[in-house]
């Protein structure tokens, strides 16, 4: 039990020491959030939820393109005039329609794309909960759990000796 | 120079396909091992139960699993391995009986091999 | 020379259909001679398509558009060395190049397996060939490279600017060797089941086999994707959930669930029919993600190789889908599991959560993709489902997943009892806690940022318990620590490759959270001679020089950088404008240390000599590209074949029936 304890507490400087790295990485994350206004951040999360029109599936904020960086400066025009991140949305789906925006509202058929996925999640939970249930049922039913009883049916004492002399010979080669 | 070069990739394909039928040279050989049969059967399971045996002596010799544990994983992949071999030993109209109650590796029915 | 591709294609596509035929004829009929000549035929299908591919090769290198698909795809101002690889850059050349690269695996392939499996190997022959043959017939009918034009051009209109890049030498071919690849675990499934010869695992050790290859390769594509889209794309990141990226990742997910499962049946005999579902549906997945990169129905930045044969792959993949089903059925009963779970807390059961988990993030991301579609059949409103969708919904799920990767591989095979749970999983918790608490006193207050890194800490911790107490077992049997360290893995390899992988996997995990929570990201406007300050960096911007390439001109900006007090040298961010195309390239410049990366990109060069520029800090992602070689170690680790005294250990005993039985010698 003594060496058990000190083994851990081997183990547990060793992780400290690998945790100490991630919290020097992590501090000075924390630390990076305080390099850009609060303006700026908000401009660029609103930037990353509204599609440029003309390159499909990227947003303003990553295209290089000529009318995102156009649409970028709309946006920080509007940030700048006090406008929500709501009414932003809502001017720019004025103008190209919902499609616009890159993730979806959640009214209309829209709800759907939200709904479907807590709907799988439960579905997958209740089949693993199930195929556990049926696995640990066949195993009882066989009444293979204790395969060692087989065994014991089967296999004779002597017959035993004999069989797991040669296991032990090949398994310790 | 273009005819020449396709009657002679086509003349080559056709000798290459034809050559294993007219010599039969696969049906001159023997049988390869069969991936099916009850040894290969009983192999794998041989492997399944030793692989156990030798991961539960891993898993206590660094301390993973408790006492108990241990001797129930051994006893198990012991009685599986002993199984194997019995079924080695004994003739063939009891075998499907016995694989049958071996439970890891894969599986025989009783009409499969008879 | 091109002409001789052609027939050389043609030969290819008849031999391939003479060796599904004949291939599935040996063995239903138990042909061996038949299987044989199946065999050959198939063999000779690779060279055949090496030498249509040298001649599409040839005809690039050499300039000749008089073949349309060089026409299409390649002009002479491109640079030289690009003429190598500008041959799969569009449809019908990427269908070749597939072509050709499964050839040479199932060909590799079916030799292991005619020695392996000789019973087997006919049937997953004649599907292998199928597959091809599938390709072949779109090649020749629909989409041939090698069809010459009228008359010859001039000049042609040259491939996509965003393509010339290094990456093009690397990402499109693993990525499609990726999604290919799929085709043979399941080549060898199917034909498993189509030959139901009494056993069920026999497929097993070599559906492991490739199909960790195929993982492999996947897993490589997607990460070299990621890196070329952070390096060249210029918007600093690296995944977008693209719809093209997106089916990419779904048979990526499915695949990484089997090569797991695939462990359970080969240890426990159980989880038959799952795998056999998992890998049906892996090789429909990677159907559906060359459907949706040729031109699918959904907007995407891929949009490389467009046509509109998705469709076609779509049917087909519906058809492989249904026939598989089918086959799948008709073998039902021979697909029960043997045996049963001993308990529920098990490596077996972890596995069963695992495989789920995956297959819902698989669903999820289907979902999301094919949404649009359904929402413009249904209502007729058009929308697009982007970035912050996935991020909401698979992010917390595959956090999940990292949860289960530290402590699934830590609970014994079968059964736990409460002692080995103790054992295994006290540390793990206690850091995971502690993590908690100093990551909270460190100042983070994400709560998704506080969980991942205590949940990637547990993972971290098993990893690192494992590889200690293993390393110290044998230590205190008298081995140095260097040899027992090496040895442990050494004996065993899938074990400790896993563990390595699951290293990689965490490291990928710490990079993508700390760069999507704390990147930082500001737009400058600058002018020749003006100096900012972001962080603990300070850019000078020096000067702007133009230089005009006969395809492009370039515009490179020079900066001078100090992060701190420190100057760390020039960054050469430039701008290429493509006049042909209509299109303008960036290149960021990339300052990497091993906390973060400073990534210097231009987005405009104004006629007034002002610039605006993209400037980010993206904290940790280096240790995502240093997860790639980790990743790639660990597989092969856990590849390597066992050495033969290890085989020789796992052989039954050679006894026969009635004889001295087990070879006791007393």
């Amino acid at each position: 039990m003594k060496n058990v304890s000190y083994q851990n507490i081997r183990l547990s400087l060793i992780n400290s020491l690998l945790m100490l790295g991630l919290f020097f990485n992590t501090s000075c994350m924390a630390a990076n959030s305080d390099f850009v206004s609060q303006e700026e951040d908000r401009i660029n999360q609103i930037n990353s939820v509204i599609m440029c029109p003309v390159c499909p599936g990227e947003s303003i904020d990553q295209s290089q393109n000529e009318i995102a960086s156009n649409m970028r400066s709309i946006v920080t025009d509007l940030v700048r005039q006090g406008k929500t991140e709501k009414e932003i949305k809502d001017y720019f789906v004025g103008r190209y329609g919902p499609v616009i925006l890159l993730e979806p509202s959640t009214d209309g058929i829209s709800i759907f794309v939200w709904i479907v996925p807590p709907i799988a999640l439960s579905f997958a939970m209740i089949a693993v909960a199930l195929a556990v249930f049926v696995m640990r049922k066949r195993q009882k039913h066989t009444s293979l759990n204790m395969s060692h009883d087989v065994a014991g049916e089967i296999i004779s004492d002597e017959e035993k000796e004999k069989y797991f002399a040669v296991i032990n010979r090949i398994s310790n080669e | 120079m273009l005819v020449m070069s396709v009657i002679a990739i086509s003349l080559t394909l056709a000798v290459l396909v034809a050559y294993p039928i007219i010599r039969k040279i696969a049906s001159k050989s023997p049988f390869p091992e069969d991936e099916s049969s009850l040894r290969a059967d009983l192999e794998r399971r041989w492997e399944s139960a030793l692989e156990g045996l030798r991961h539960a002596e891993l898993e206590m010799s660094v301390g993973n699993v408790s006492e108990s544990d241990y001797l129930w994983l051994k006893q198990v992949h012991m009685a599986e391995a002993a199984l194997v071999l019995k079924t080695l030993e004994i003739s063939d109209k009891e075998k499907g009986f016995l694989i049958k109650r071996i439970p890891s590796g894969s599986g025989y029915e009783e009409e499969e091999l008879s | 020379m091109v002409e001789l591709g052609q027939i050389a294609l043609i030969l290819s596509f008849m031999m391939a259909t003479y060796s599904t035929v004949v291939g599935f004829a040996g063995g239903m009929l138990n042909g061996r001679d038949l299987a044989a000549s199946a065999r050959w035929g198939f063999y000779s299908i690779c060279p055949l398509l090496i030498l249509a591919t040298a001649s599409l090769i040839y005809a690039f290198v050499t300039n000749d558009f008089s073949v349309k698909y060089v026409a299409e795809n390649s002009n002479i101002a491109m640079p030289k060395v690009y003429a190598w690889v500008a041959f799969y850059s569009g449809n019908a050349g990427s269908l070749l190049y597939i072509a050709v690269a499964f050839s040479l695996m199932a060909g590799i392939a079916i030799r292991v397996l005619n020695s392996k499996l000789p019973y087997t190997s006919p049937y997953a022959l004649g599907v292998m060939s199928m597959v091809l043959l599938f390709f072949l017939a779109v090649i020749l009918f629909l989409a041939n490279p090698l069809e010459r034009h009228q008359i010859a051009l001039e000049d042609g209109q040259g491939m996509n600017p965003l393509l010339i890049h290094f990456g093009m030498f690397i990402h499109p071919p693993f990525q499609m060797l990726g999604l290919i690849s799929v085709a043979l675990p399941f080549s060898i499934a199917i034909g498993a089941l189509l030959a139901g010869r009494g056993g069920r695992d026999e497929w097993v050790d070599q559906g492991r086999l490739w199909g960790m290859v195929s993982w492999l390769l996947l897993t490589t594509g997607l990460l070299l994707g990621a890196w070329w889209a952070y390096t060249i794309l210029g918007w600093g990141g690296y995944w977008a959930w693209d719809p093209v990226e997106n089916s990419a990742l779904m048979p990526w997910l499915a695949m990484t669930a089997f090569v797991h499962s695939i462990m359970v049946q080969k240890r426990r005999g159980m989880f038959r029919m799952w795998n056999m579902v998992l890998i049906i549906v892996a090789f429909a997945m990677a159907q559906m993600g060359m459907f949706i990169n040729r031109g699918g129905p959904v907007p995407s930045v891929h949009s490389f190789a467009e046509s509109t044969m998705g469709w076609i792959f779509l049917a087909v993949m519906a058809i492989t889908l249904f026939i598989s089903l089918v086959i799948f059925t008709f073998r039902f009963d021979t697909l029960k599991s043997r045996s049963g779970l001993d308990s529920i807390i098990s490596r077996e059961s972890a596995f069963l959560a695992q495989n789920v988990l995956f297959l819902l993030i698989a669903f999820i991301t289907l979902w999301g993709t094919i949404f649009p579609i359904f929402s413009e059949a249904v209502d007729d409103t058009t929308m697009t489902i982007g970035q912050p969708f996935f991020n909401k919904v698979n992010g917390p799920l595959m956090l999940l997943l990292v949860f289960l990767m530290g402590i699934g591989p830590v609970l014994p095979w079968r059964k736990a009892g409460w002692g080995s749970i103790n054992r295994m999983l006290r540390l793990p918790l206690i850091v995971f806690f502690l993590v908690f608490l100093l990551s909270l006193i460190s100042g983070i207050r994400e709560y998704w940022v506080l969980l991942a890194f205590a949940i990637c800490s547990v993972s971290l911790t098993t990893v690192f318990q494992e590889l200690i107490r293993g390393s110290r077992s044998r230590h205190s049997r008298g081995e140095s620590w260097g040899i027992a360290f090496f040895s442990l893995i050494g004996a065993n390899r899938p074990r400790y490759g896993g563990y390595v992988v699951h290293l990689s996997i965490i490291m990928l995990a710490i990079g993508i959270t700390a760069s999507s929570f704390y990147d930082v990201q500001k737009d400058v406007v600058m002018k020749p001679g003006d100096s900012e300050v972001l962080g603990k960096y300070t850019f000078k911007y020096l000067e702007v020089s133009e230089k005009a390439y006969p395809d492009r001109v370039e515009e490179t900006a020079k900066f001078e950088v100090w992060m701190g007090d420190k100057n760390i040298g020039y960054m050469h961010p430039y701008r290429a404008f493509y006049p042909e195309f209509q299109i303008a390239a960036t290149r960021g410049a990339i300052h990497s240390t091993i906390l973060e990366d400073f990534y210097l990109v231009p987005s405009e060069f104004k006629e007034d000599g002002q610039a605006v520029f993209r400037v980010l800090i993206n904290p940790l992602v280096s240790w995502m590209w240093a997860a790639g070689p980790v990743l790639i170690l660990g597989t092969l680790i856990s590849l390597s074949p066992k050495n033969r005294t290890q085989r020789k250990r796992l052989r039954l005993p050679n006894v026969s029936v009635d004889q001295n039985p087990l070879g006791i010698s007393e």
